[in-house]
């Protein structure tokens, strides 16, 4: 019987022994009877690096920023604080410690995990109620508004593009200038009569 | 600003939720769009232990959807011609049926594809396709296998300390009494 490694069955995510391996590229899993080909990478086999501060041993030894009784063997590329080696986290070339991390989650391209692109939202809202045009009147303002307001957000990392902006916000403009225009001439007529 | 990030894929059908996966210098990056909002799950090269995959069964679920559309479309269209009618309506519909059960044929084989890092299991829902996951795979091989370039030094290092036997040392001279 071939030794695989230990890994839960991704399928159906039960115990580690669920898997039963034929060969290095093919397995079963026992409780789902689920058939996996898989393909390894060396760092399935890498020995997992354990990392140990070291204590301070000399007064004049510094220590870090988060764990005072460890010496202080890195420097936070961002903020400049002493860091163990538990505290300091290697990011794209940098350490960097967890405040910064924390703090850099929102901007940072490399960290940020979700962002809000109204541009898509915005066209929707532009374009679909014109199906149903008497509801323009709400849905028109919303549009630009969000247009207006989703122009200086931060765009999409993968499609950094504003046509989705511009578009909504000339449709709903051209709706607006509608509303204002049919508005504008009842009054007049009301006036008139 | 360019845009550091190329297509690897396009979402496969779904609802709601799109789901792509794009390449990076040193990653790849599956992202969950709702059309409102986008998610970024990030997977380093170093870090990716390996891909499952797995077959699913999607591709006959839709073709029995496109078979029971073509059958449908295929009675209206056999009865209009038996009434001596221009079926044009049931024609565009048999097309359409058609020409999905066709692409859906053609496409290959659906899969389920998951991919393993030291801390997570995670489903790439952006590869629908077998196919799809060979072109992926066939793109990010080289570069997984060049970023752990050195584990797999470590490991040489490793496995060659471990053959080496020890040096035992001399023993010392015997003194002569």
């Amino acid at each position: 019987m071939f030794r695989g490694p230990a890994l839960p069955c991704p399928a159906c995510r039960r115990t580690y022994e669920a898997i039963d391996w034929i060969d290095a590229e093919h397995c079963r899993c026992l409780r789902c009877r689920e058939d996996f080909d898989f393909i390894s990478f060396p760092a399935l086999s890498a020995k997992s690096e354990v990392v140990r501060p070291q204590a301070i041993t000399f007064a004049e030894d510094s220590s870090c920023f988060f764990h005072a009784e460890n010496q202080a063997e890195k420097l936070c590329d961002d903020c400049g604080r002493f860091l163990c080696h538990v505290c300091a986290v290697p990011m794209s070339g940098r350490t960097l410690c967890p405040t910064c991390i924390a703090s850099a989650k929102k901007n940072d391209v490399q960290l940020v995990t979700s962002r809000v692109v109204p541009g898509g939202a915005a066209l929707l809202l532009a374009v679909l109620p014109i199906l149903m045009w008497p509801i323009t009147c709400i849905t028109a303002p919303a549009a630009l508004y969000l247009a207006i307001t989703g122009w200086k957000k931060p765009q999409s990392l993968v499609k950094p593009r504003r046509w989705k902006l511009l578009v909504a916000g000339l449709i709903a403009s051209l709706q607006i200038i509608g509303w204002c225009v049919v508005v504008g001439g009842l009054f007049l007529n009301s006036a008139t009569l | 600003m360019k845009n550091p990030y190329t297509r690897l894929t396009r979402s496969p059908v779904s609802f709601g939720v799109y789901r792509h996966l794009w390449l990076a210098d040193d990653h790849i990056m599956q992202v969950e769009s709702t059309g409102y909002s986008e998610n970024y799950q990030r997977f380093r090269f170093e870090d990716i232990q390996g891909f499952f995959v797995t077959t699913s069964n999607w591709r006959i679920w839709w073709n029995i959807v496109w078979g029971l559309w073509v059958i449908v479309a295929g009675l209206a269209f056999a009865g209009a011609l038996s009434n001596y009618e221009t079926p044009v309506v049931s024609a565009v519909f048999l097309i359409i049926g058609l020409t999905f059960l066709c692409w859906n044929s053609l496409l290959g084989r659906t899969c389920r594809v998951f991919i393993v890092t030291k801390v997570q299991t995670a489903q790439l829902g952006s590869i629908g396709r077998r196919r799809t996951f060979n072109r992926v795979m066939a793109r990010i091989q080289p570069l997984i296998t060049a970023a752990q370039a050195s584990l797999v030094n470590n490991e040489q290092e490793f496995a060659r300390a471990a053959e080496t036997p020890p040096s035992i040392p001399a023993p010392p001279p015997l003194s002569s009494t």
